[in-house]
This record gives structure tokens, C-alpha cells and sequence, in this order.
């Protein structure tokens, strides 16, 4: 039985409480998933990239138009409840 | 070099990664869900390549039906009603064609990055962006459920229930759906309760549709309906009924929580084209099963048992008692990927262990999220006097003008070839993915027209 034959432990000072499996385990899991897919693989962040002009001009556009309809969304609802 | 040397090194290699690695339960149980494709993946055969599809199927037709929720069912009732069988019946079509394109590119990147929607956003754009699209999601997700749950309220209130009992049996159907711990066996059970949403198809043939109408108006896109606020209102809601943010980050979370590879996007792809054309196929039922109150009622905030009422005329007592369950299912699926949404992006962003494979006291913070997301939008349901109605009036419409902006991210992620393993987007994909934000942000204007400027709108209609 793969679930057998482990214990739990706290990982890497994250609260988050993982278990350590056997042996065989670790095998069966590592020869099934790609290295990216464990799960403590993903406490390594993705590198950062910065947003080029069109790219910061394209959001940012984006988010003032839909801070403005909102505004406007709201506003008919609330008269139309009203 | 020697056969026998090569292997004792690459043993002992194995060995001291094993000690370095730390495996979790989670990652054990997505073992074993890929285990069992790896050994289909080798089979030939019709009959294996259907177990295969069987095995990797789930996300896409969940997202998609599951989009086929409380409001969009409510939404594609009222268009029938409204507008009979004409430009719609395409015009609904199309949405879900729009919503293939944006949702296998979330396919994409989760099966080539292994990271959740809003982990990707997070770390690749940064906080600033990351929290917008948060609070966007967050937002939405939380209005959604709500209306989900009016939905179950509405639906069940057909059939005389009370509103606590209705909130209670779909909060039920929720936590039952989370006993198994397993996302294997939450994913199956949810697309059995799915699979009900195809009930509107036969209510759609008690309504007995004119066929050669039906097939005019696909073939023709008419009779189109006149160009004014009430046109613009339901081409938004329309939109809003099938392509949303939640839907985004549910697909990619999904995604990796299945444990799909690049070796599986051809099975993602058609896992959600299949829910496309599942949930279509129910939209346009709704339509046709309403399209008989043309001209007869007028369905202005109408709720799911309003329209059951009104279709027992038409389609009788059992066709009516169908299309109240119908929206009940609606509303339960729903509630179950939209809760779980919220939960994954939650999860993501706190860096807090965020999957259907945890046992409890592994993701406590995931199961709570998840857990209080639904049994706070139940409870607001049950709150006396609230006007509520507001909430269902701005859902799908802040949907469609939360999209713009959340379409913009997707698009940087899936062209982005540092973390796309040689999956990012065609040219052609690109295109239609553009040509998508450029028809939402549209429709969005024209509704903003139609609030500030109606004389505009008039004018534009007279072109």
C-alpha cells in the first residue's frame, strides 16, 4: 500500500504541513509526475517580468475603463431597483 | 562505459533525489490519476484511445456547463421570451465559440506551466496587477454565487420548498461533492451532476419549435431584433452567460490540479470544444423552450419559477417541472466551480496548499475559502428584504466588462515563451483571442452608451 509507511512534518517553515513518504513512494510519484508538478515546486515563484509601454498602456487603459462601467453599472441598477 | 556502471550511477542519482525530495499526499494521489493515463497512453485501438479521453476529460465540460449557470440559464429564458427564435440562436452559438478560443489557452498554460491563473499573475506581473485581478475575480465570483443560489432558491420554490430548505440541499450537494478528498472523484461527480443541464434540450422539444424558423435563423441571423438599450442589454447578458473571469482561472487551477501535461492539450482541447457544444446545445434549448411566450408575457425580471409557471401552458405540467430542476442543476453546478475558483485563486495568491487532493487538515485554508465563499452567499439569499434582484441585473454585465482586462493577462501569459514550453499561441490564435477583447470591450461601450448617451445609442442604431 503506497500510503502507508509515512509520516508528517512541516516543510521548509511554510505552516504547511506536507508528508513524507517511503521510498517507494517517492519513486512511484517522481516516475508519474514532471518535476514542476510536485507540489513544493511551486513555492519556487515564477521570475518577474516587466510590462513593456504598449503593454502598461493596454491595462492600464483596460482597468480605467473598467473602473468607469462599473460606475455606470451600478448606478442604472440601483436606479432601476429603486 | 559499461551497461551495469551506468545503470548503478543512475540508481544511486535516483536515490539521493529521493532524499532530497518531499512528496505530498497531493502529489501522490495526482501519481496515481497519471499513472493511469501513462498506461492508456500506451494502448491502441478505438477502445483504448475512448478510455484515454475518458481519463482526461473534465475540466473543459465542467467550466463549460458550469458556466451554464442560474443568471445564463435565466438569461437565455428571457431572450426567448423576449426576441422568439431569430438572431439569437447564432448570436449564442458564437459565444461559446468565443469562449473555446479563451479557455483552451488556459489549457495551455496550465498543462505547460503547472501554476493556477492567478499564481502566474502574481509572480510574472507582480502584486499590483495581481491584486486587480483578484479583486476583480473576487468580486464577480462572490455576486455570481449569490445569484446562483436565488437560482436554487427560485427553482425549488417551484416545487413548494422553502427558501432555508433550498439553500440547505444545495449547500449539502456542495459539501457531499468534497467527502471523497480526491479531485479524481469531486471532478466525476460534478460532471454527473453536469450532465442534468442537457435537460433543456428535451424541454426545448416539448416546446415543439418550428424547425424551418430554427434553421432560418442560424442560416440567416434573422429576424434581427431592433437596435435599442433592451437589444444591447441582452446581447451583454448573452455574453455574460458564457464567457467570465471566473471561468479563466477555474479551467487553468483545474488544469493542474489534474495533473494535465503538454502531452495532453490535444485531449484539453477537445474536452472543451465537447463542453462547448454540451452547453451550447442546452443554451439553445432554453431558448427554444421559451421562444413559445413571444409576445405573449412580458419576462422583465423574471425569476426561474416565474418562467416555469409561464411555460406550463405551453409545454405542460412535466416539461415545466423539468425546467425548474433545470435551473435548480444550474445553480448547484455552478456554486460548486465557482466556490471552488474562488478557493484555487485564494490558495494560489497565499501560497496556501490549494487542491481537491488534500485531506482536510492539509487545506484547511482551501476547504474554508471554499466552504465560507458558499455558505455566505446562501446565507445573504435567505436575508429578508435585500434587493437582490440588483444583484441579478448586474452579474452578467459586470462579467462581460471584467473580461477586457482579465483576456489582456491571459494573452501576455500564452505568448509568453519563457514559461510556454513551446505551446504559446499561433498568429491565427492570437487574432481571434484579439478579435474576442475587441467584440467584449465593444459590446461594453455600447451598454455604457445606452446608461449615458441613449440618444447615441439611437443614432448608432440608425446607420
Amino acid at each position: 500500500m503506497l500510503l502507508d509507511d509515512h509520516r508528517k512534518h512541516d516543510v521548509r517553515g511554510s505552516g504547511q504541513q506536507a508528508e513524507h513518504f517511503g521510498a517507494a513512494d517517492t519513486s512511484f510519484v517522481l516516475s508519474n509526475l514532471e518535476p514542476d508538478q510536485l507540489a513544493l515546486a511551486k513555492k519556487v515563484p515564477v521570475a518577474r517580468r516587466r510590462l513593456r509601454g504598449w503593454q502598461l498602456m493596454l491595462v492600464w487603459s483596460l482597468r480605467v475603463y473598467l473602473v468607469f462601467m462599473m460606475v455606470v453599472v451600478f448606478w442604472q441598477a440601483w436606479l432601476a431597483v429603486r | 562505459m559499461g551497461a551495469g556502471a551506468q545503470s548503478g550511477r543512475e540508481l544511486r542519482a535516483l536515490t539521493a533525489v529521493e532524499d532530497e525530495v518531499v512528496v505530498t499526499h497531493e502529489d501522490v494521489d495526482r501519481a496515481h490519476d497519471r499513472a493511469r493515463v501513462t498506461a492508456a497512453r500506451g494502448g491502441r485501438g478505438l477502445r483504448k484511445r475512448a478510455w484515454l479521453l475518458w481519463l482526461l476529460i473534465g475540466p473543459g465540460i465542467l467550466v463549460m456547463l458550469g458556466e451554464n449557470d442560474g443568471p445564463s440559464m435565466l438569461s437565455y429564458a428571457a431572450t426567448g421570451a423576449k426576441f422568439g427564435v431569430g438572431f439569437f440562436l447564432p448570436f449564442v452559438v458564437l459565444t461559446f465559440g468565443m469562449a473555446l478560443v479563451v479557455q483552451e489557452m488556459t489549457v495551455r498554460l496550465g498543462a505547460a506551466t503547472h501554476r493556477g491563473h492567478a499564481e502566474l499573475i502574481f509572480e510574472r506581473f507582480g502584486p499590483f496587477w495581481g491584486w486587480f485581478s483578484m479583486i476583480d475575480l473576487g468580486i464577480g465570483n462572490f455576486l455570481t454565487l449569490i445569484t446562483e443560489f436565488i437560482a436554487i432558491r427560485a427553482g425549488l420554490g417551484f416545487f413548494g420548498v422553502p427558501p432555508w430548505a433550498a439553500v440547505l440541499v444545495a449547500l449539502a450537494v456542495l459539501f457531499s461533492a468534497l467527502l471523497s478528498h480526491r479531485y479524481w472523484t469531486w471532478e466525476r461527480v460534478v460532471l454527473a451532476a453536469a450532465a442534468f443541464n442537457l435537460i433543456f434540450v428535451p424541454v426545448a422539444l416539448m416546446a415543439h419549435p418550428h424547425w424551418g424558423a430554427v434553421g432560418h435563423a442560424f442560416l440567416t441571423w434573422k429576424p434581427v431584433p431592433g437596435f435599442n438599450r433592451d437589444t444591447v442589454l441582452i446581447v451583454l447578458s448573452d455574453i455574460g452567460a458564457t464567457v467570465t473571469p471566473w471561468m479563466l482561472f477555474f479551467q487553468q487551477s483545474a488544469t493542474v490540479d489534474k495533473g494535465l501535461t503538454t502531452k495532453d492539450i490535444r485531449f484539453g482541447r477537445i474536452d472543451t470544444f465537447l463542453g462547448a457544444a454540451l452547453a451550447a446545445a442546452a443554451a439553445v434549448g432554453a431558448i427554444l423552450a421559451t421562444a413559445p411566450l413571444f409576445g405573449r408575457i412580458s419576462a422583465e425580471n423574471f425569476e426561474a419559477a416565474q418562467f416555469a409557471q409561464a411555460l406550463v401552458p405551453v409545454i405542460g405540467r412535466f416539461g415545466a417541472v423539468l425546467f425548474a430542476l433545470g435551473m435548480v442543476e444550474a445553480g448547484i453546478v455552478a456554486s460548486i466551480t465557482i466556490s471552488t475558483s474562488s478557493a484555487y485563486a485564494f490558495g494560489e495568491v497565499a501560497q496556501r496548499p490549494h487542491s481537491l487532493n488534500l485531506p482536510v487538515n492539509q487545506g484547511k485554508s482551501f476547504y474554508a475559502v471554499l466552504g465560507l465563499c458558499a455558505a455566505a452567499a446562501a446565507g445573504i439569499v435567505l436575508i429578508p428584504g435585500l434587493p437582490l434582484v440588483f444583484v441579478v441585473l448586474v452579474v452578467n454585465v459586470v462579467a462581460v466588462l471584467a473580461m477586457p482586462p482579465a483576456l489582456v493577462f491571459l494573452y501576455l501569459l500564452v505568448n509568453d515563451r519563457e514559461i510556454m514550453e513551446g505551446v504559446k499561441s499561433p498568429a491565427w490564435m492570437n487574432v481571434l483571442a484579439a478579435a474576442v477583447v475587441v467584440l467584449l470591450t465593444a459590446a461594453g461601450i455600447l451598454y455604457g452608451l445606452s446608461v449615458v448617451a441613449p440618444g447615441a445609442l439611437a443614432w448608432i442604431g440608425r446607420l
